[in-house]
């Protein structure tokens, strides 16, 4: 017997402990063992190894014979590779995926593991995630011990002997850890082996290794019949993941948030995302030798400014292309940290590879990550180079650059997105005078490597590891088809956390309670709690269903009151507070106490929102989390600074408006529209100025101290007397935009539809320092971006807003099918205004165009009217030649909706208030239009106040109104553009 | 089978223990460090603490010795340049008490500045060496040696190289009444034995002399060194190099061999082999000691002798099992190529290490030189040298960087500052201190104090904290600071060392935070204690 170990791994990580494990099992089966060891300077975070012999006879060198070892055994998987001279042809490797990256030049980790898979015989497992499921990531050691146990002729018994012996001095605890850490080992390998037997590709058998649990990895034998590997190529592989926190680790614990271009490069190059020109980093109190310097291609370099101090590194003349000559360049690098080093902290700088690449708009790239507050990961890529921004800021959105969360979108779907801005119709040489410069699939590697590191980096990691903030190369050039990254910035910082979850059904409670109590009801008129208290009990909530909290009275105004939350009879559904702000903490901590409430709306305001009120704010947020450490999660709360809600099916209303500035509708069915808003005042405004609309539910969701916008939206959303949802936004707090983009994706499964303004288009974040994924994909374009692919329609103004809520409305349960609009009108200029539209109208088929001419032969209009698209009827067109040339048109399989637009003014139509009885007055066709068909249908009434019947009678026929025949084009291109 | 597994410097430790050492003497060095620890940590009756340099450690050995018991001092190769002057001496003087001199010398560099061989030292100093080839023979050469060198009254070298005094193999002890010598002095020497006035010296090296014929019959009778005459091609090998010719050659070899363990050389045993066989192969980790005898400067007509110095074997660096196979004509066969994305990765300083700060701090202040010079010394801080840092511009040896600051700056260099740490300052840098205080030298002096003598291990240092302080002050210096290398602190500590280049004369900024590694050494935790 004779086993030859080479143990290797990174100066720190134990490897002598294997050895002397194996040293003491060998011992006692009376077997010969020599151990070379590595002591010393090496030792300092340098590679380290140990030559292992065991044989059952003499033993004469140390050393293993080059060529000659039976293993190597390396806790770290590019000191595996060190080595493999070493190995006998038949060697086995056993190594951990576990990257050490404390060094420049660390290859992909991929191609390392790859490397070490082309070993017929090897294991290549997550030794760190295993013996931390043993107990201790200290033990990843004996898990690799466990692993090689497979081939060294030890039982585990023995070895677990050894184990024992070796760790005795440290206690039970270190011994049992390290004895799961083996039998770990030996299971994981036994079953990685087992995989590869089975065909499974190494890296998917690792992917496999990686599910398994504690339970598992204790077991004897293993399930192999669970062995179905999936793998998520849109995730990091382990190894890789590992091999990205090593480094990221690196510059955290350097106490520096910003990373440097040839650590993003390091980065990406380690998950094989691109491979990066030829660099070196130079220290500024070093220079560069000429072995180095030699080693470059071509005849000149590029000197860059390696510095956290400077960000745009061309216009601070932190750049300079060099001759490859040695003296030339180390005066250049001399004369660069020389002019910079007074400016500001310069750690050295980078001699770059000089790459021969066209020049110009549409020549580069620009791909980049960050972790935004409202939505966590976010991807963008569009033009690169220095015009970025400006391109970004003068082309419609979507159009220079892509961007996308990336919770919320693959590589292939962000491919998609790409492939719609102006950078890839000219990187891929649709634009006159571009050559194709890129594959589809290089974009697909690189923007895949990039949603996964967003994935798993930009979002909050906790204790696992530092958080990354932004992360982009721009530009990245092209050679030979092929992304060649020429700057990269980086930058970490902790990412927004996610909150508790707020209790499920709180916010449905507050919809519709059954019961209520209100906190802060004063017998002084006019204060909020009692304006309030009137109009819920002129809302119609039943009187003894009402419970006021007021010490030291029975009864107020025939309500009855009880002194405490505690003292409630039955528990409540909803309790209004109107104390004051300072109260409110104390109030909130008394409902969780009593168990008795089950939803809250705050009314007070001055909490947070204006400076010097944070604390209160803050201490209102700690109690109402309190709350949620309870066994039932305690009370869900709106507010504060909540203006109110207004529930028609719950029957109750707390907008303190008076009945005489917003009176209240109380009869007649409401529309299936909730309104949530962050703004109180741009309820009651909406509700003031378009009464049409009137809402089933509006809510002031106010300060999201509890529940959220996409709380308040899912909870309205998901209700079956609700089809619309029109959300007004100034900021969603952490995270909450991806639960937004849930909802709203959820909601449009459902048919359902939501209209959304995002107020607050100038953001503080974006000061000169901020990098270009900021600069291109900040908090208001991402979500106007994200909200628009998730579904929601984005309304750019308070009118649009409105407008879209009534088309909305009108489209539940109908398609605008493939866009393809006909529209009506009477006035030319109309016509004319609705081809600038933009909306899709294309010319009628010969049959359609047949059937038109027909119609306007009857009606007496031939001659007068061509049969086009927009049809241009003229003032002489009466109601009954629109009404067959409108059914024409909905029963035309060429048209999935219709503009019916009509100056109300010709003398022939019906359209004053006293004609709208009249059989056919418009009100009475749009209610036909509307039965004998399900496609869209829009009209237009531009005229003056006279006609305000006119219209108010279409839309109780249930079809949108519009004032001018421009908005209405316009609204329903962009609809059908966002929704379709 | 009653075996432990220890290393070569272990069983070195052991093999005194055993002897009956009254003390052992030493200042930490790779490869060598073990040694001393390992009898601190197992026989802590026994007096072991870290000396203040080798020196220092050999002078009190002897005088252990001239008292009359046994006495073991240990050190790295170049730790033995240091520690020379008595060195040289003590063969003169004698011993009572045995004194072994326990050298590790580093073939390859693997640790250290240069790879000489202390083989040629103790020729120089005409005293006997052990060059044990395994762990076993590192015991029982050490047990043998103090009875040696009380038998001959002269201090014997046990010489290791890296590779043994680091490996780990199965070694039988065999404690006996020999540790009892602990307990009993041996009578006093005659004084003027030892007191090397020139003419008690001529007659002392007249002795010295006279011994040679002696060592050298007992070389020839020596276990150590074995004859085998079988074919006409002989190889010589040395201590470690004989494992590698047995591996190469395999259980029944057909040359002739002559195994080298003790020395001065066999001569007869050499002529033996030499006479037999046509071709000679020398193979030894190390200088060429013997196979220098053997060719002179003329070689030995008719013969052939190879070896390191006709290229043979290479003329540096560490033998290797697989160098040594092809040296003796053996197929060397390397089946995978290595692998061509391997990445260098060389050492580095620890995550928080405070050393990194220091660096960085002396990177900042002296940025707006045109040329600063910066001496470095012997200690971790000289990976200083390498990237990202390249900030120091010469490690040499322990304590020369004030030294050379100072002879630097009397060229007309500035500024010069030099770094050295808490315990190289210990060791030998308070005298160069001393001179460039009387002489008001133009340099700074940064003192990296992490209270701990780290690159071999941590351990303890003779000069740190507040007695550091005392130590600098009372040696003169009048311009002290005091700074703590920490990030927090970066421009704080570059401000002061500006304002110390800044100052005219000499300036000691003493940067104190400990390192990171300082933990109880638990090395041999697993071996049984000695008792007292």
């Amino acid at each position: 017997m004779r086993h030859d170990i080479i143990i290797a791994g990174v100066g720190g990580q134990g490897i002598l402990t294997i050895a002397r494990v194996l040293s003491l099992a060998a011992m006692a089966k009376g077997l010969h063992v020599k151990q070379a060891e590595v002591h010393g300077m090496s030792q300092r975070g340098g590679a380290v190894y140990s030559h292992l012999r065991i044989s059952d006879r003499e033993i004469f060198s140390d050393l293993i014979p080059a060529g000659q070892a039976d293993m190597i055994l390396a806790i770290e998987p590019l000191e595996a590779l060190r080595y493999v001279s070493m190995l006998r042809e038949d060697g086995t490797v056993v190594a951990s995926t576990n990257a050490e990256v404390n060094i420049p030049d660390y290859p992909a980790i991929e191609r390392v593991l790859a490397h070490i898979a082309d070993f017929g015989s090897h294991i290549a497992i997550d030794m760190e995630k295993l013996a931390r499921a043993a107990g201790g990531v200290l033990s990843a050691n004996i898990v690799a011990l466990g692993a090689a146990s497979l081939y060294l002729g030890f039982t585990i018994h023995e070895l677990q002997a050894a184990v024992e012996q070796l760790f005795e001095a440290k206690g039970e605890k270190i011994v049992q850890t390290n004895i799961r850490a083996l039998r770990f080992g030996r299971t994981a390998a036994s079953a990685y082996r087992e995989a590869l037997e089975r065909g499974v590709h190494a890296q998917h058998a690792r992917g496999w290794i990686a599910t398994l649990s504690p339970e598992h990895l204790a077991a004897e034998d293993l399930d192999f019949a669970e062995l179905d590997v999936a793998v998520d190529e849109s995730r990091l592989t382990g190894a890789e993941a590992h091999a990205f926190e090593s480094l990221l680790r690196t510059a955290y614990d350097e106490d520096r948030r910003q990373l440097y271009e040839h650590e993003v490069y390091r980065l990406i190059e380690l998950v094989g995302a691109i491979t990066p020109p030829r660099h070196a980093f130079i220290a500024k109190s070093s220079t560069i030798s000429e072995e180095v310097l030699n080693a470059y291609p071509g005849d000149k370099v590029v000197i860059k400014l390696v510095s956290t101090a400077v960000v745009h590194k061309s216009e601070a003349g932190a750049v300079q292309i060099v001759p490859k000559d040695l003296d030339r360049v180390r005066a250049e690098i001399e004369r660069m940290i020389g002019r910079h080093a007074p400016k500001g902290p310069v750690a050295g700088v980078l001699v770059v590879e000089f790459v021969e690449h066209a020049h110009g708009l549409g020549s580069e790239l620009f791909v980049g990550i960050r972790a935004t507050r409202e939505f966590g990961p976010v991807i963008a890529a569009g033009l690169g180079g220095v015009q970025t921004e400006y391109l970004a800021s003068k082309m419609r959105p979507g159009v220079a650059v892509a961007k996308a969360v990336a919770w919320d979108i693959d590589a292939e779907g962000f491919l998609e997105l790409f492939k719609s801005t102006a950078a890839y119709d000219i990187l891929s040489g649709r634009v006159r005078g571009h050559d194709r410069v890129v594959s589809d699939g290089e974009l697909l590697r690189c923007f895949r490597a990039f949603i996964s590191i967003a994935r798993q980096f930009c979002v909050d990691r906790g204790e696992e590891g530092p958080d990354i903030n932004e992360l982009e190369v721009n530009p990245f050039a092209f050679v030979n088809q092929h992304l060649v990254p020429l700057d990269g910035r980086g930058s970490l910082r902790p990412a927004a956390k996610p909150r508790p979850a707020r209790p499920e059904d709180a916010a449905k409670h507050l919809l519709e309670p059954e019961r209520i109590a209100l906190v802060g009801v004063s017998a002084k008129p006019g204060s909020f709690g009692r304006v309030i208290l009137g109009d819920i009990i002129e809302s119609g909530f039943a009187a003894n269903r009402i419970t006021i909290i007021k010490p030291d009275e029975a009864d107020f105004e025939g309500i009855r009151c009880v002194p405490t939350l505690g003292d409630l009879p039955d528990p409540v559904d909803l309790l209004v507070i109107t104390v004051p702000a300072k109260a409110t903490p104390e109030i909130i901590r008394e409902a969780n106490a009593s168990g008795k409430v089950r939803s809250g709306i705050i009314i007070s305001g001055g909490a947070g929102e204006a400076e010097g009120s944070e604390a209160i704010g803050e201490e209102i947020a700690a109690a109402i989390l309190e709350g949620r450490t309870m066994a039932n999660g305690g009370a869900a709360f709106l507010g504060p600074n909540c203006m109110g809600v207004r529930s028609r099916p719950g029957r109750y209303d707390t907008f303190f408006v008076p009945e005489d500035k917003l009176p209240m509708r109380r009869g007649g069915e409401p529309q299936p529209i909730a309104l949530v808003s962050q703004s109180g005042a741009f309820i009651v405004s909406r509700l003031s100025s378009r009464t049409d609309l009137d809402p089933r539910f509006a809510i002031s969701i106010g300060n999201q101290c509890d529940l959220t916008v996409s709380d308040m939206v899912r909870a309205v959303g998901l209700r079956d007397d609700i089809s619309v949802v029109g959300v007004y936004l100034e900021g969603f707090i952490d995270l909450d935009g991806a639960d937004m983009l849930n909802v709203v994706a959820e909601l449009r499964g459902q048919g359902k539809s939501v209209v959304f303004y995002k107020a607050g288009r100038t953001e503080s974040g974006r000061s000169a320092a901020a990098g270009h994924t900021a600069a291109v994909a900040g908090d208001y374009d991402i979500c106007q971006t994200a909200m628009s692919l998730a579904g929601a329609f984005v309304a750019q103004d308070f009118r649009e807003f409105g407008e879209a809520l009534e088309l909305a409305v009108h489209l539940t349960g109908r398609t605008v099918g493939e866009g393809r609009v006909f529209a009506l009108t009477n006035a030319g200029m109309e016509a004319v205004a609705m081809a600038d539209s933009g909306v899709r109208l294309d010319a009628p088929s010969q049959a359609l165009h047949c059937e038109l001419d027909t119609l306007l032969t009857t009606h007496g209009l031939r001659g007068l009217v061509s049969a086009r698209n927009p049809l241009d009827l003229t003032p002489a067109a009466g109601e009954a030649a629109y009404d067959e040339l409108v059914r024409a048109a909905l029963d035309s399989d060429e048209v999935d909706a219709v503009i019916v637009s009509c100056v109300p003014l010709a003398p022939s139509l019906h359209s004053l208030a006293a004609d709208l009885d009249h059989s056919s007055s418009f009100v009475q066709l749009a209610a036909k239009w509307r039965a004998h068909s399900d496609k869209a249908i829009v009209t237009v009434f531009d005229g003056g106040p006279e006609y305000d019947a006119l219209r108010a009678g279409i839309r109780v026929a249930g079809l949108p109104v519009f004032r001018s025949a421009d908005d209405a084009a316009r609204l329903l291109h962009r609809w059908i553009e966002q929704m379709a | 089978m009653n075996a432990e597994l220890l290393l070569g410097d272990e069983a070195v430790a052991w093999g005194a223990i055993d002897s009956g050492i009254g003390g052992a003497f030493s200042y930490a060095g790779t490869p060598a460090t073990e040694i001393l620890e390992t009898i601190q940590i197992v026989a802590p009756h026994i007096w072991s603490k870290w000396s203040a340099n080798e020196k220092v450690a050999y002078e009190e050995a002897l005088g252990m010795s001239y008292a009359g018991k046994r006495a073991l001092v240990s050190m790295k190769h170049v730790g033995l340049n240091v520690a020379a002057d008595p060195f040289m001496s003590s063969a003169l003087t004698g011993a009572v008490g045995g004194i072994v001199l326990a050298v590790g010398d580093d073939p390859g560099m693997h640790s250290s500045q240069n790879e000489q061989d202390s083989r040629v030292l103790a020729e120089f100093a005409k005293i006997p060496v052990f060059e044990p080839c395994n762990q076993q023979e590192c015991y029982d050469m050490t047990r043998t040696a103090f009875a040696f060198s009380e038998q001959y009254g002269l201090p014997v070298m046990i010489r290791l190289v890296t590779r043994l005094a680091h490996s780990r193999s199965q070694v039988h002890l065999r404690p006996d009444e020999d540790r009892n010598r602990s307990r009993t002095r041996l009578p006093l020497p005659d004084p003027n034995d030892w007191a090397l006035v020139p003419v008690n010296a001529r007659r002392r090296y007249r002795r010295l002399l006279g011994l040679q014929g002696d060592l050298i019959a007992e070389s020839e009778r020596s276990p150590y060194n074995q004859l085998t005459i079988r074919g006409r091609r002989g190889i010589i090998c040395a201590g470690i190099a004989w494992n590698y010719v047995r591996e190469a050659l395999g259980p029944d070899p057909e040359d002739s061999l002559l195994r080298i363990g003790q020395y001065p050389l066999p001569v007869g045993l050499i002529r033996q082999i030499v006479d037999h066989c046509d071709e000679i192969i020398v193979v030894e980790d190390g200088y060429p000691v013997i196979e220098q005898h053997l060719t002179g400067m003329l070689g030995v007509p008719g013969k052939s002798i190879r070896g390191r110095l006709d290229g043979t074997l290479p003329a540096d660096g560490e033998l290797l099992p697989e160098i040594v196979a092809r040296a003796l004509g053996m197929a060397v066969d390397l089946p995978i190529h290595a692998d061509a994305i391997v990445a260098g990765r060389p050492p580095q300083y620890c995550k928080g290490c405070p050393h990194a700060n220091s660096m960085n701090a002396l990177i900042d202040a002296t940025s707006g030189y045109e040329q600063p010079l910066l001496f470095s010394d012997i200690g971790c801080y000289a990976l200083g040298i390498m990237p990202p840092y390249r900030s120091v511009h010469s490690a040499v040896d322990m304590g020369a960087s004030i030294g050379m600051a100072h002879g630097a700056s009397r060229a007309g260099a500035f500024p010069v500052l030099c770094t050295i740490g808490d315990s190289t300052f210990a060791h030998s840098g308070m005298t160069p201190l001393l001179g460039a205080v009387l002489n008001d030298a133009n340099i700074t002096v940064l003192i990296l104090d992490n209270s701990t003598t780290a690159m071999t291990g941590a351990q303890d240092s003779m000069a740190s904290g507040e007695q550091l302080m005392e130590l600098v002050r009372g040696l003169g210096v009048k311009h002290l600071q005091l700074i703590e290398p920490l990030p927090k602190n970066h421009e704080a500590n570059v401000a002061a060392i500006k304002e110390a280049i800044a100052h005219e004369g000499l300036s000691v900024i003493v940067a104190r935070r400990p390192c990171i590694q300082i933990k109880p050494r638990k090395l041999a935790a697993k071996l049984p204690q000695v008792e007292a």
